[in-house]
């Protein structure tokens, strides 16, 4: 009890040190978000789950519940805690997406492909899409966080214009800008 | 794009988006009056009206299935067995790389349901692709080494874990050629032949499901939507039970995508896929980006292009023919038309490289009479003649086709058709003529109307890079033939050096608009060379010569990876140092090096074939030869021993190339004279024991055969030389005569030529020479008496042969050696008292 009570109190005090600019509490900050984004997945994936498929809104958000315990006091500190979570998640699925296409294509061992139509989680090739983000950053990076809150955080358009402090109708008109540019970026990449 | 533009762009683009498609460009020309702005915002516009739902299907519930998948899975223990890593997933299923606990060398494959699948239907499947696994035992596929059930009840398998690439990556990282690509096809098809005969249908067969490992087996894999044949199957409802995986329709055949009856044709089907993948480097029919409907309309309705179509470079033309008509057989819409059996299309493939009659291709008079042209040109002169007398017609109407220049599509087909027909036209069918006596005149017709052809053909070539390439290798081949064939004809030379500077032409063309295109660089390579040796002895050997050299260097400037190039440089620089040799051998010697080296790095690569190596050990050889005049034996017998080295390689590979084994003794025999010149005649002696031996066969299995008959007499003098060396006399004395025999033979058949008769005076000397040093390590006697009588004989007609020709060559060296023979038989047959 005292333990969680200790983590909880950490991690908030994590997120306002972060939200003022530190940096080594971001890098805090992952060490502990990490294994409990893992530790979600795992228990999911031993869970019966018959019909049921693991939504990134609930990851994200049953996290911060476990992390934090005390339900959304201050909203502050919540969105800190959903960039952090949408970063690592973007990274997590990077990283993972780069090592399968580099078992695909180099020395590799791709045992067997089951369907790749089918069964593909995400239709959009990640890659590629995490190299748009990258561009999009350079000109635009509230854009960018925005696609990173909603993709990778599962955010709705509400909590995503809430995380960045603007109103709802301009996070949704930005939302339609920013995937427009990436789809285009995309489009260039396979050609 | 600054910050301004781009935030002017988002304002513009966003304000727009709420009026309809069509306001959206009019208010936008409107309220933008920078072009560039307007541009961006437009386009930006199009991507958005052309999937106004891009990413927000995808979001929530696929990365929480992606993220599930990324930190899921390792770690975990699967019965006794440790996941190392998730190599494959999919809807029902997901395959680990896993280990065994306690023997963490034995490294395995696990694929299980994955947990949220578990229902009865799964499993059932589940369990049924084990149970075809558990039938199969064969190289060509993963085999089923174990299976269980984990402790929450989910079923798995093991199997061998293949390390490999899919078979397309590997075609391409190894950069097999065609015929290295079709052998490993080859070798799938067994594997799907095993499968089928144990009943089993794959129906999932694409690159993706056959690796191949490092040593070059291909590996089956995934038989998760296999089916079982047999009645027995179809009564327990397996047959049935195939909807719960969607199939991948690029590789589907189209009663597989409409939901037919599904056969092993419809294997066929998806390995003809695989052939044209292979073959082509592209897909039949491209279906990325189309819904379900339309892929199924273009799998069941469109006809793909044939292979050579798509194919680039020089691959056009091997596949053009049988291989395009294998791959399209194989595709056909209807599975009654296809190959019946997968061992049919491998019996196609294997006759392709043995170069066979195909049954895909069509059963006409001119295939089949071409094909088996090729095989027995004696046999079938008869056929040969027709298709010369099809020809005048042929080309005419072909001809016309092209210059009518309507309906482009079917004058290019027919100019298809042309191309092949006139390859075929000068290559086997003239081939085919030059043996039959009384030919001259058709052979000569034939080659006028090749090069009216050509020329025909060439003046409408422009700017057109496939076809001036096709057409100056034409001109080479026409080239070859009227140089080879007619080179005691200085008119017919004089064509061929025509033809030559047609080639090159042509090709300098095509490399003043690509001055790094390889395949116009190797032609002209080939084309320079062709002239060099052709105007020998006149000025533009020359001038041919250096323009190839700089080619070479170019083509190994800009090509230093692509193993075609490296091994044109090689034979290129071995070609120059040849025409250089004649007047600078230091020179010449410096470009055989270079020639070595470059082959060297080259026969590393697996699909160097065996022609490469007979190049690789002809540079060794004359590099060798060029050593040996200068005295350098201990270099030149390292040259030679590499050379028999490959030979024997090449040898071994296909033994019962006589040719190639009789190249062989072109090195035994130089080895032999580099023993010989050391004055080791002991080892001289048992090399050209071996030169004999393999000479007398070749001259066994073909009697009549002109280069195996001197062969073998050269072979017997060069043995008796070294024998008589040792003091081996009578040993000596039997291959002399052997020689002499031989050599008396050939003037009875060939007629008292000149250098015949020389060849017999010579030997007559050798064998008196050999006769009276055994005499004097005689006793005094009947017996050394008979030596000495025989090698007077023998001089007398030698003395008498070389008074024959006296006039005409007298040959210094024959005279000087018979005068002394002449002496010692003399004082041998009457020694002075004194002795």
């Amino acid at each position: 009890m005292a333990m969680a009570e200790e983590c909880e109190h950490e991690i908030t005090l994590l997120l306002k040190q972060w939200s003022s600019g530190d940096q080594q509490a971001l890098e805090r900050l992952v060490s502990l978000v990490y294994p409990e984004l893992r530790a979600i997945a795992a228990r999911y994936l031993t869970r019966e789950r018959a019909g049921h498929t693991l939504q990134c809104t609930a990851l994200v958000h049953e996290a911060y519940l476990r992390l934090v315990r005390t339900p959304a006091k201050e909203w502050n500190d919540r969105k800190h805690f959903f960039a952090v979570a949408a970063r690592i998640v973007r990274e997590i699925l990077v990283d993972h997406a780069r090592a399968r296409r580099t078992y695909k294509r180099g020395s590799g061992r791709v045992q067997v492909t089951i369907e790749e139509a089918a069964g593909t989680p995400a239709a959009v090739d990640l890659l590629d899409l995490d190299a748009a983000l990258e561009e999009l950053h350079k000109i635009d990076a509230q854009q960018s966080r925005l696609v990173e809150l909603r993709f990778f955080g599962g955010l709705s358009i509400e909590e995503t214009a809430e995380t960045l402090g603007i109103s709802t109708s301009t996070a949704k008109r930005e939302w339609t800008t920013a995937k427009t540019w990436i789809r285009r970026h995309m489009q260039g990449a396979s050609r | 794009m600054n910050t301004q533009e781009w935030d002017r762009v988002k304002e513009l683009f966003e304000a727009a988006l709420p009026l309809s498609a069509e306001e959206r460009r009019v208010w936008l020309g409107a309220h933008c009056e920078d072009e560039n702005i307007r541009r961006e915002v437009f386009s930006l516009l199009s991507v958005y009206e052309e999937d106004p739902e891009f990413l927000e299907k995808e979001t929530a519930e696929g990365v929480g299935e992606l993220f599930l998948e990324a930190v899921g899975s390792v770690g975990k223990r699967i019965g006794p067995y440790l996941v190392v890593r998730e190599i494959g997933h999919g809807g029902m299923g997901v395959v680990y790389e896993a280990v065994r606990v306690g023997d963490f060398t034995q490294r395995v494959a696990i694929k299980l349901v994955r947990p949220e699948w578990n229902n009865e239907a799964v499993v059932e499947k589940f369990r049924f692709e084990r149970r075809v696994l558990a039938r199969l035992e064969h190289p060509g596929i993963a085999r089923l080494l174990d299976g269980g059930t984990t402790e929450d009840g989910t079923p798995y398998f093991v199997m061998e874990l293949v390390d490999g690439v899919p078979i397309h990556e590997y075609c391409r990282q190894h950069e097999l050629d065609i015929r290295r690509r079709v052998e490993l096809f080859g070798r799938v098809c067994a594997a799907v032949e095993h499968a089928h005969a144990n009943l089993v249908l794959h129906r999932d067969l694409k690159p993706g499901n056959i690796l191949v490992t490092a040593d070059g087996q291909p590996k089956l894999l995934d038989f998760g939507i296999a089916k079982l044949l047999s009645e027995e199957a179809e009564a327990s409802g397996e047959l049935t039970r195939t909807g719960l995986r969607p199939l991948t329709p690029q590789y589907a055949s189209p009663e597989q995508v409409s939901g037919g009856r599904v056969t092993t044709a419809s294997d066929v089907y998806s390995l003809g896929v695989i052939l044209y993948v292979l073959l082509t480097g592209s897909k039949p029919y491209e279906l990325a980006g189309l819904t379900t409907l339309e892929a199924l309309k273009v799998v069941c309705e469109w006809d793909p292009q044939r292979p050579s179509s798509v194919a680039g470079g020089t691959s056009r033309r091997v596949l053009a023919g049988d291989l395009d008509n294998i791959v399209m057989k194989a595709l056909r819409k209807e599975p009654g038309e296809r190959y019946p059996s997968v061992h049919a299309l491998s019996d196609d493939l294997r006759a392709w490289m043995e170069g066979w009659p195909v049954s895909a291709s069509s059963r006409t008079l001119w295939y089949q009479a071409g094909k088996l042209l090729r095989r027995h040109k004696l046999q079938v002169m008869a056929a040969g003649l027709v298709l010369l007398a099809l020809a005048s017609g042929g080309v005419a109407t072909a001809w016309q086709a092209r210059v009518a220049g309507r309906e482009r599509d079917h004058a290019q087909n027919r100019f298809r058709q042309v191309r092949q027909f006139s390859r075929s036209l000068l290559f086997e069918v003239h081939e085919s003529l030059r043996k039959l006596p009384g030919a001259t005149e058709p052979r000569q017709l034939l080659l006028t109307r090749a090069v009216d052809f050509l020329d025909g053909l060439a003046k409408d070539a422009k700017n057109d890079t496939a076809l001036q390439l096709e057409l100056a290798e034409g001109y080479r081949r026409l080239g070859h033939v009227q140089g080879s064939d007619f080179s005691d004809n200085i008119g017919d030379r004089k064509g061929a050096v025509r033809s030559f500077e047609k080639a090159a032409a042509l090709g300098e063309e095509v490399i003043r608009r690509q001055p790094h295109l390889l395949d116009a660089q190797i032609l002209l390579t080939g084309a320079y060379d062709d002239l060099t040796l052709a105007r020998l002895g006149e000025g533009g050997a020359e001038a041919a010569f250096q323009r190839h050299r700089a080619l070479v260097e170019a083509m190994e400037r800009d090509h230093p990876r692509e193993i075609r190039a490296r091994i044109s440089v090689a034979a290129s620089y071995s070609n120059l140092a040849f025409y250089l040799s004649r007047k600078d051998t230091g020179g010449a010697k410096d470009l055989y090096r270079k020639a070595i080296q470059r082959f060297d790095s080259v026969t590393g690569q697996e699909q160097v074939l065996p022609k490469i190596f007979a190049e690789y050990a002809f540079a060794l050889k004359r590099l060798g030869a060029i050593l040996i005049t200068e005295g350098s034996l201990d270099e030149a017998e390292r040259h030679y021993r590499k050379a028999l080295a490959l030979e024997e390689q090449t040898v071994s590979r296909d033994p019962r190339d006589s040719r190639l084994r009789y190249d062989m003794t072109f090195s035994l025999s130089d080895l032999a004279l580099i023993a010989k010149m050391r004055g080791n005649y002991g080892a001289a002696e048992a090399l050209y024991r071996q030169v004999l031996e393999i000479r007398e066969k070749a001259l066994g299995a073909d009697p009549v055969d002109r280069r195996a008959l001197g062969g073998v007499v050269n072979a017997h003098s060069y043995l008796g030389d070294a024998l008589w060396r040792q003091k081996k006399f009578p040993q000596a004395a039997t291959h002399w005569r052997e020689t002499l025999r031989l050599r008396q033979e050939m003037v009875r058949v060939a007629g008292p030529a000149p250098e015949n008769l020389a060849a017999v005076a010579i030997t007559q000397v050798h064998l008196a020479q050999v006769l009276l040093d055994q005499s004097e390590s005689l006793p005094s006697g009947a017996e050394r008496r008979q030596r000495v009588d025989e090698a007077l004989a023998l001089l007398a007609s030698s003395r008498a042969t070389a008074a024959v020709k006296a006039n005409a060559e007298a040959d210094p060296e024959l005279l000087v050696k018979l005068a002394k023979q002449s002496r010692r038989a003399e004082q041998l047959a009457h020694p002075s008292p004194h002795e």
